[in-house]
């Protein structure tokens, strides 16, 4: 558990710099929508997920960067690549 | 089912200014015939909205069908004339219209072309309104109305945007889109 909660707040450190309004990152948990509640547009997905790629040493293949919906999608996809 | 998509790029926007020049951000989202024309081309990062543009609307047309496929920018092959965009055994029109930094991709399957505006977000006035404001106005206004009816399992919970017109949904495919300081729509012509 005490790994899942760094890996959701590394996360949430690579999600601030493409979050618009750092309010959305206050109540931030593991249902918020990357797109929706955090409104980050699909090109900045992408580089959300280089940097993913970039900062836990893993490879994000299309398939599993298109299912990453929420913030527990991404800390999921990178505890499961890094296991 | 008629198909359309569309998607609005503003090219002034602070997070995309240096995009084109990642190796690594190019090759996630171009497809490998791409490459070669987007190196060439003049205007780098033109090209590159214009191709990921292209390849988000195309999306927008292909997901209308039940279920949606997954989305993987490189799997979208955009012609180098900027005129159809390939999706597996699919083919679909492509119209890219650039006006200063707006950039507005349509991507339409069938022979006519759909109906098409983008234009800039007044203030005080949300992205999506302006995206909706720009359609009423296209369509003769009074008494319509844009809803997205609930679609489980999308990305936002809602499916593609429905035209109504005094309650009772037009028989017409629409896509809105917006970003930055633009929004913009298409509409098959009813």
């Amino acid at each position: 558990m005490a790994q899942q909660q760094e890996v959701m707040q590394k996360v949430v450190d690579i999600l601030r710099p493409f979050v618009k309004s750092p309010d959305a990152l206050s109540a931030v948990s593991m249902e918020t929508s990357i797109l929706k509640d955090l409104k980050v547009n699909s090109a900045r997905l992408v580089d959300i997920v280089l940097e993913i790629e970039d900062q836990f040493g893993i490879a994000v293949s299309d398939e599993a960067a298109d299912k990453v919906k929420t913030v527990g999608d991404a800390v999921s996809l990178i505890m499961k690549n890094a296991a | 089912m008629r198909r359309v998509g569309d998607d609005v790029v503003d090219l002034d926007e602070p997070a995309i200014a240096a995009s084109h020049l990642s190796a690594r951000f190019v090759a996630r989202v171009c497809a490998e015939p791409e490459l070669e024309a987007l190196a060439a081309a003049a205007d780098r990062k033109r090209r590159l909205w214009s191709l990921f543009a292209a390849k988000e609307a195309a999306y927008k047309a292909v997901a209308r069908g039940e279920p949606a496929p997954p989305f993987a920018h490189r799997r979208f092959v955009v012609s180098g004339d900027l005129e159809s965009v390939r999706y597996g055994e699919q083919s679909l029109s492509l119209r890219v219209s650039i006006d200063g930094a707006c950039v507005h991709a349509v991507v339409w399957s069938g022979a006519l072309q759909p109906i098409a505006e983008a234009g800039r977000v007044h203030p005080l006035e949300t992205p999506g309104a302006a995206a909706r404001r720009l359609l009423e106005s296209c369509l003769g206004g009074d008494g319509l109305e844009v809803v997205r009816p609930a679609r489980p399992g999308s990305w936002d919970g809602f499916g593609p945007p429905v035209v109504l017109r005094a309650g009772r949904p037009l028989d017409i495919t629409v896509s809105l889109s917006h970003d930055g300081r633009f929004a913009g729509f298409a509409a098959s012509s009813p």
